[in-house]
């Protein structure tokens, strides 16, 4: 009671007053501080042992080799690893999404690298230490009971709560971002260990003891393997709080993405902030689809070596391994339809128009100069007089460019195409068939003709200097070549064995319809918008912007007070007149080659084939299929055209002008054209022929076999 | 229960209670008698088993039974030390194997024992050879070896096309069987079986049965089977250990169990059993006790007596003709003529349903050794009248446990 006493006498405060609490204080802020600083001081030693593993990774394996050596090589070490662990087809994402990211802008490589080795840093040791710990878990209730409450407070209390004592242990940088993240990212794979662990059926595990298994071979021969679907969903989790974690690691002094991002907020940069989110997305995405694990079923690469590893000395049992399996000998009877007589003609055209366009590529596209770069160089000075006369093929930067090397990669998909469904009809991958010839075909003959008739340099450009670039053999070629394929491959679809998996939905497919209208509607928004940016020119300030600056400064200096909210004026009238300095030519304009029109007449040309594709003039299921692959053939060629004049610039491209949002239209629009096609299509596959009844009834029946067992 | 040289498997007063101090006062409850539930109320732990003893020879398949709680896979689990006893002692083939630690425990396990489960516990991430090899491998055996004696285990249950299968590949059947493949792989001497066809469905447990049976045939192994099924227990068992609430009831072969249930608990399992298909001929027929057909036919009728019958046998004691008692009193003086050779003959160990048909005809059936002699006259009549005895002894304890 005496505090009571004292209190009042002091101050009379009554106690329900507010006031009251200020008198008092429980320093439990300081104390905390007194131990932080006496761990500080006195254990040193341990800090720093504690400290050399994140130290070693992060300096050895991240600054001194990762972000060191050529990019090719981290790109390929991925896409071996994404391989290795999952298939070919994410190998191919994960590389194509790498590079993306390296092209993003400059110093964006270096950012990819930095951000991959942190990550790949702080999943390993999550890994190295919380597998163990979860299994300990799983296995002994009484650690379980210990580490929950220390994981639920892991994931309750907030990072910044965390982060402070870190700070001060480590100083700002990588290693104290890393091991915040870890305690962020480490609870989800230690609790998925320990309820992989005991959701393996302690039948199973009883089974191994009950035949004679030491307690570590039961772990290693039962519970850690059924334990591993769990396991490996929480390495992907840990995976993607890591990355969650990013942007605080960022914060803390990370370098990479989250430095970026936390650069771009600071300064408001609008295009840093998309590129670096973009690129962070990616980057995300390509981890997950690493980490994720394979499907029921599936086989992967390094489970596929370790087979071939564990039976090498006795490869029959490679063979029987599945095969033996009564549904696969089921399967066995049923056989894709073989390629018919009046398939192989129109297929034989396909493979001559594809061939034709392959070997255009390497003919001459133009000569003098370039014409599609010509319009990202036109004002460099090499074009002026220097490349006359010489002429160029249709890779080279100056020659089709990007066009060239497009109708090259569908020339030989339309060839792929062909070859794949005439070697194994139906077990070829899915889009070796004839629409996926129909769709190259399309695309390559709607991609060298756009380059045919883009607007050529303007008349402005050959008056600074540029020439002419004329039309080389290698133009013609192509597009007769893609007409040829076109031709050939719409014959072969007319005559093809493939038939739906499922009936087709009966009636008009209104979502596919949109889809076409939103497409067009985007190709007519990207004509009117820029495709081409030019910031060569220099800002232009004009005297009545000038008075407009310098009355802001004599403000300014007047008023100290609002002198942030007059500095941001300023800005924005800076950038006002960094714009007037821009050239804008949009799809249409005579002052760019004019492919946003072709685009949109092709887009206009899609809507029209995308009638009969949709349902509108009935529901004859194989005429669908055949308008569909028309329609995405055409919605292809849009993106190609879009993608070939993006590339174009990011190739050639003066660094101050670059392809635009139009463009960028114009690849959503023809990609969702080819979206809009894909419910149709993905029901196709090669019709198939099933073996005489009598051997497939047998083969049926399981059980059968069972019948001789006195043999 | 009998003393015997050759028993493999010896429970002795064996106690389990389940719990966090299972020696304390629990354990004394149980001494003292008091029953499952009330342990439970008072102490908070379970019983699993109380004082359980019983010895199996070597070659014999004891089938214990009871229902869910009756501890009868605890009982099992105790005899690989899956579980550790509270109390008492648990001998296989001359160990106390509740004293065995760490390596010894897991080297008894690999070479005494195999166990196959209700559920088939086969580990799904390995073929059908790894499966029933894995014993072998446990035991440090090669590759070859081991694939070579899986393929012989297989080859005893059919499975050898599925060698190279997952075991989800298969169905329930197949995977028991392949189950008991991998119990039988490593050849021990003795199978733990723990319900292990309660899963199947009822025509593959038949199927399954029968195989077991066959292959039992071949292999002679000391087989410890534990079902809830009680007419699985009757067909398979020599001899039958029906437990409940962690104690023993009743320990008999299944004759014994159905034709004389200890209690009436018992006897309310058996009175849902078809007697027919446990109780065999020889335990109703009467002696041979073979007719001269040279007699007078008066002399006759009094040999035959209160029978419907008696057989004519040969010089080596094999019957060739019947003569009922109403044949003799037809025939005049004939007696020969009168002798009739249309009966149905049947092995000792043929069991009643089967004879169900011939005794329709209401004559005598011959019941024959393995060399054709005659050892038994089975009276249509009697066989009613022992099914009906059994019948009541149930309905007895029936009114008693309703009373």
């Amino acid at each position: 009671m005496s505090f009571l006493a004292q209190g009042a006498a002091e101050e009379s405060i009554p106690f329900w007053d507010s006031a009251l609490l200020d008198q008092w204080r429980i320093p439990f802020g300081d104390w905390i501080e007194q131990g932080l600083k006496w761990i500080a001081v006195n254990l040193e030693v341990l800090l720093d042992i504690f400290a050399w593993p994140f130290d070693f990774l992060i300096r050895r394996l991240v600054r001194d080799f990762l972000t060191e050596i050529p990019w090719i090589w981290v790109v390929l070490a991925m896409m071996l690893i994404a391989w290795l662990a999952r298939n070919l087809k994410v190998a191919a994402f994960v590389a194509v999404s790498l590079a993306v990211c390296g092209l993003m802008e400059d110093d964006y490589w270096g950012a990819t690298a930095e951000t991959l080795g942190f990550i790949g840093v702080a999943v390993l040791l999550c890994v190295v230490i919380g597998i163990p710990i979860g299994i300990a878990c799983g296995r002994v209730d009484g650690i379980w009971r210990k580490t929950r409450p220390i994981l639920d407070a892991m994931q309750v209390v907030h990072s910044f709560v965390y982060m402070l004592p870190f700070i001060w242990f480590f100083g700002l940088g990588e290693v104290s971002a890393t091991m915040v993240t870890m305690v962020y990212a480490l609870p989800p794979l230690i609790r998925l260990t320990n309820l992989g662990i005991r959701q393996v059926p302690p039948d199973v595990v009883e089974a191994s003891r009950a035949y004679g298994a030491s307690e570590s071979r039961v772990l290693f021969d039962v519970q850690i393997p059924l334990a591993r679907p769990a396991i490996m969903t929480g390495i992907n989790q840990t995976l993607l709080l890591a990355i969650s974690m990013l942007g605080i690691a960022g914060l803390m002094g990370a370098g990479g993405y989250g430095r970026l991002l936390y650069r771009a907020i600071n300064n408001q940069d609008v295009g840093l902030g998309a590129s670096g989110g973009l690129a962070f997305f990616l980057l995300a995405v390509v981890l997950d689809r690493i980490s994720q694990r394979e499907e029921v079923g599936e086989r992967h690469l390094l489970q596929r070596i370790g087979l071939a590893w564990k039976h090498r000395r006795d490869p029959d049992m490679l063979i029987t391994d599945r095969d033996a399996s009564a549904v696969v000998r089921y399967q066995e009877t049923e056989t894709h339809a073989p390629i018919t007589a009046g398939e192989r003609l129109p297929m034989g055209l396909a493979l001559l128009g594809g061939a034709a366009a392959i070997v255009s590529a390497f003919l001459p596209w133009t000569s003098n100069a370039g014409k599609m770069s010509a319009w990202s160089r036109w004002a460099d000075a090499s074009l002026n007089g220097e490349l006359e006369g010489r002429v160029f093929n249709g890779l080279e930067a100056s020659g089709g460019s990007w066009f060239g090397i497009t109708v090259l990669a569908l020339g030989s998909f339309v060839v792929l195409a062909v070859a794949g469904c005439a070697a194994r009809p139906g077990r070829a991958p899915r889009w070796l068939a004839p629409d996926g010839a129909v769709i190259a075909a399309f695309a390559a003959l709607i991609v060298a003709a756009s380059h045919f008739l883009a607007k050529p340099m303007s008349a402005a450009g050959v008056a600074a200097g540029a020439v002419d670039p004329g039309r080389g053999i290698g133009v013609y070629l192509a597009m007769a070549g893609g007409a040829t394929a076109a031709i050939g491959a719409v014959l072969w679809i007319r005559a093809a064995e493939h038939r739906p998996l499922h009936p087709l939905p009966s009636g008009i497919g209104w979502g596919s319809m949109i889809g076409l209208g939103a497409a067009v509607l985007i190709l007519f928004i990207g004509l009117f918008s820029g495709w081409g940016f030019d910031e060569r020119q220099e800002a232009i300030i004009t005297p009545e912007l000038q008075a407009q600056f310098d009355e802001l400064e004599q403000q300014s200096i007047d008023n100290p007070d609002r002198r942030a909210a007059i500095a941001a004026d300023m800005l924005s009238l800076r950038a006002q007149a960094a714009q007037t300095g821009t050239l804008v030519t949009d799809g249409l304009s005579s002052q760019g080659p004019q492919l946003g029109l072709w685009a949109l007449l092709a887009g206009l040309a899609a809507l029209l084939t995308g009638l009969p594709a949709v349902g509108v003039f009935g529901g004859d299921e194989q005429r669908r299929w055949r308008w569909s692959a028309a329609t995405a053939g055409i919605g292809s060629g849009v993106a190609g055209i879009a993608l070939a004049w993006i590339f174009t610039h990011v190739r050639s491209g003066h660094p101050k002008y670059t392809s635009g949002i139009g463009s960028f239209l114009a690849l959503i629009g023809g990609m969702l054209i080819l979206a809009s096609t894909m419910a149709v299509l993905k029901e196709y596959r090669r019709a198939k022929v099933y073996g005489n009844p009598r051997d497939a009834a047998a083969a049926n029946d399981p059980g059968g076999g069972t019948a001789g067992k006195s043999a | 229960m009998e003393e015997n040289g050759n028993e493999l498997i010896r429970l002795e007063s064996v106690y389990k209670i389940f719990g966090p101090q299972p020696h304390g006062r629990a354990f004394d409850l149980v001494k003292a008698g008091v029953g499952k539930d009330e342990v439970q109320r008072q102490s908070g732990h379970v019983v699993g088993i109380d004082n359980v003893s019983f010895a199996v020879p070597k070659g014999e398949i004891f089938v214990v039974m009871g229902l869910s709680g009756s501890g009868k896979s605890t009982v099992l689990r105790t005899v690989n030390k899956l579980l550790e006893v509270t109390s008492g002692r648990v001998w296989v083939d001359g160990t106390n194997v509740q004293t065995l630690e760490g390596s010894d425990l897991q080297a008894f396990r690999r070479e005494k024992m195999g166990m196959v489960f209700q559920h088939f516990a086969l580990f799904p991430h390995r073929s059908v050879i790894d499966n029933v090899g894995y014993g072998l491998k446990v035991q440090g055996i090669t590759k070859e070896d081991r694939d070579k004696a899986s393929m012989k285990a297989l080859s005893l249950v059919g499975l050898e096309p599925y060698s190279r299968n997952l075991p989800r590949q298969l169905s329930g059947g197949m995977q028991q069987r392949v189950g008991l493949a991998r119990a039988l792989a490593s050849d021990p001497d003795i199978l733990l079986m723990d319900e292990a066809f309660s899963a199947l469905d009822p025509l593959i447990r038949r199927q399954m049965q029968d195989e077991l049976m066959e292959i039992q045939n071949e292999v002679h192994k000391t087989i410890l089977f534990i079902t809830h099924d009680l007419n699985e227990a009757l067909r398979i068992g020599d001899r039958v250990c029906i437990m409940r609430d962690g104690a023993v009831v009743q320990i008999g072969t299944p004759e014994e169990i159905l034709t004389e249930p200890a209690t009436a608990y018992v006897a309310e399992f058996v009175q849902d059993v078809d007697q027919g298909r446990v109780i065999e001929c020889r335990e109703v027929m009467s002696p041979p006790d073979p007719i001269d057909p040279s007699m007078s036919p008066a002399g006759a009728l009094a040999h035959i007596g209160d029978r419907t019958g008696a057989f004519v046998c040969d010089t080596k004691g094999r019957p060739t003709g019947l003569l009922t008692a109403a044949a003799c009193t037809r025939a005049a003086d004939n007696l020969a003529a009168a002798v009739r050779s249309d009966f149905d003959t049947a092995s000792p160990e043929t069991t009643l349903n089967n004879v169900y048909a011939a005794a329709g005809r209401g004559l005598p059936i011959a019941v024959v050794d393995g060399d054709g002699r005659l050892v038994g006259n089975l009276d249509p009549r009697s066989i009613m009248e022992e099914m009906g005895r059994v019948e009541q002894l149930i309905d007895g304890f029936e009114r008693e446990t309703y009373l």
